[in-house]
């Protein structure tokens, strides 16, 4: 393993209203490039609310973000969207395509929000990475779930983020497609020396990842 | 490139093609207005503006054909004539009358009544006819004849007095009244009062002096007033900018608004039904000018397909809509067109205003809904 990548320090998430909900309380913990690990929990846990502050989607109430030695909380607003694009590569439980978009597309568009003047190659290049090539002209609403989520995954490696952000990436699969969209998740890690960081309650996928943090009412404890 | 927001525009056909419709229907009112101002304008000063005159002698504070009450003697005319510079003078009354066709009355007519000797202030434009007028002939504007279905020998009658119809002249519509032209001595018969004209006309020979022979004018008669053909123009339109500009104005600023609406609603829908797709795109890192860029690009296109429906729209209606309107002139103008093609941009940036506020309310961490 090496340098730490993405780190969470002292991290909560409060929601204040007639009762103040914390959805994540004093969360610490940090992953190295080339390293899969999971956090697991049941629903309602503070796994989604904990992903959504490591990627810069949601303010903590409190604690940091440091990636690449950045806190990105620090950074401004509107310097944001461009961080996260060049830095995080997103993974949704949903997969979360645009549907009117072919699959070489979907690629593409994050290349080409990049300023990537090579968006097709590298898109080609991606999708054959992950097995899609000859579906790359299919319209994204046309690819089944286990398509759409290699494709998914093509699309957040694709502008080489140092962190990937995984919501529930097999949530949505049978088995088969959800063993496909973990190798591709580990190989990302293994080959492209990405960290990975996977929210979900699927305990299948423990045996692809090198840790598992798990959490429960907002509280993190290693295993 | 990859075309999102064309695949964004185009995903609801049918939402589409309503707003399509919708603003097409909007701009060829618009356009239809604008052609309607034109031609009211163009006909209303193309008279002012063709007849062979070169200065228009009026009663004091009188200023145009359209509005203006002016009363001058005919014998001015024989003075001004032999002011040194001027070619011809000659009177020209203006009678404002119905005329009956069988049992039935017509609108308003702008009867023009001139010297058949000198013929200066006849119509510029014979459609079809003699423009030589005998006693109790007429010069009659082709919108008017079109619209009561009158030819070249047809009669009608002006204050119980039979007259026939000459000639067919072009360019003498000013929409709420339609010019026609009589002899002189026509006129005096139907006003009744002999003696009286509403303008002296002047025709300047070559190399006059035109200020010299208004100061002559002027100092022949202190209550006339005198203008030059363009400054008589100007006071024509003038009082058409005045009189209707307003209210075409109010309409197509109206139309304007609708089109505007129609976009925004079309997007803003659009925008609340590819919420998730919008929350997405902010999460990847899609900058919010780039969302910017992808909500305006949407509208323009809009707009645009909307601009060209119009233009479709206006040329497949406008032969229906002079059918029943036969009286209505309208100019379509390239110039009318660029100013509502460049409109429709305007209101294509416009409309995305409010979907673009939908945007900023969307939130990135959205997109982790199930």
């Amino acid at each position: 393993m090496s340098d730490v990548t993405i780190a969470a320090t002292g991290l909560s998430k409060s929601y204040e209203g007639a009762s103040t909900v914390t959805a994540v309380d004093d969360v610490s913990f940090d992953v190295h490039a080339g390293e899969v690990v999971l956090i697991s929990g049941p629903n309602g846990s503070g796994k989604t609310t904990l992903l959504a502050m490591l990627g810069g989607l949601l303010l903590p109430s409190s604690g940091t973000v440091t990636l690449n030695g950045r806190n990105i909380n620090s950074l401004p607003p509107g310097c944001l969207p461009a961080f996260r694009l060049r830095s995080i590569g997103f993974v949704f439980q949903a997969f979360r395509l645009l549907d009117e978009l072919t699959a070489r597309e979907n690629v593409e568009l994050v290349l080409e929000m990049a300023g990537a003047r090579d968006a097709a190659i590298r898109a080609a290049a991606l999708l054959e990475d992950a097995g899609m090539t000859d579906r790359a002209d299919r319209l994204a609403r046309n690819l089944s779930s286990g398509e759409k989520q290699c494709v998914a995954i093509a699309r957040a490696l694709a502008n080489d983020p140092a962190v990937i952000l995984a919501d529930e990436p097999t949530g949505s699969l049978d088995s088969r497609a959800g063993e496909v969209a973990m190798r591709l998740l580990g190989g990302a890690a293994r080959s492209r020396g990405k960290a990975v960081v996977i929210v979900s309650h699927d305990t299948r996928i423990e045996k692809h990842v090198n840790r598992v943090l798990r959490m429960a009412d907002g509280r993190l404890g290693d295993r | 490139m990859v075309p999102l927001a064309r695949r964004m525009l185009f995903r609801d056909r049918g939402r589409l093609l309503v707003t399509v419709i919708g603003l097409g229907s909007t701009v060829s009112l618009i356009l239809f207005l604008l052609a309607v101002y034109d031609g009211v304008r163009d006909g209303t000063i193309n008279y002012v503006r063709t007849a062979v005159i070169d200065l228009w002698v009026c009663q004091k504070n009188a200023n145009n054909l359209i509005k203006s009450s002016s009363f001058v003697q005919t014998s001015r005319a024989a003075e001004i004539s032999r002011i040194p510079g001027v070619r011809g003078a000659a009177p020209l009354m203006r009678i404002i009358t119905r005329a009956r066709i069988g049992q039935r009355d017509t609108s308003t007519l702008f009867i023009l009544a001139f010297d058949p000797r000198t013929r200066i202030g006849e119509p510029a434009s014979i459609a079809e006819g003699t423009p030589h007028l005998e006693r109790h002939d007429m010069i009659l504007d082709r919108s008017f004849a079109r619209k009561y279905g009158l030819a070249v020998g047809s009669m009608l009658r002006i204050q119980e007095t039979p007259f026939r119809i000459a000639a067919i002249s072009e360019g003498t519509n000013a929409l709420l009244a339609q010019y026609a032209f009589v002899r002189i001595d026509d006129g005096e018969e139907l006003l009744g009062i002999p003696g009286i004209a509403s303008f002296i006309l002047v025709r300047l020979g070559a190399g006059a002096n035109p200020q010299q022979v208004i100061d002559a004018i002027r100092r022949l008669d202190d209550r006339l007033t005198v203008y030059t053909r363009d400054e008589f123009v100007a006071n024509n339109l003038a009082e058409i900018q005045t009189g209707v500009l307003p209210v075409f104005g109010a309409i197509i600023v109206f139309g304007a608004l609708v089109c505007g609406l129609v976009i925004a609603l079309m997007l803003y829908s659009s925008v609340l039904e590819r919420r998730e797709d919008y929350a997405t795109l902010k999460a990847l890192g899609a900058s919010h000018l780039y969302l910017l860029r992808l909500i305006v690009v949407q509208s323009i296109a809009g707009s645009l397909s909307g601009f060209a429906c119009g233009l479709i729209v206006t040329a497949a209606t406008t032969p229906i809509l002079l059918q029943f309107a036969p009286s209505v002139t309208v100019h379509y103008t390239v110039s009318a067109a660029l100013i509502v093609f460049a409109g429709t941009i305007v209101i294509g940036i416009c409309g995305a205003a409010v979907p673009i506020q939908l945007l900023r309310r969307i939130y990135p961490a959205e997109v982790f809904r199930a």
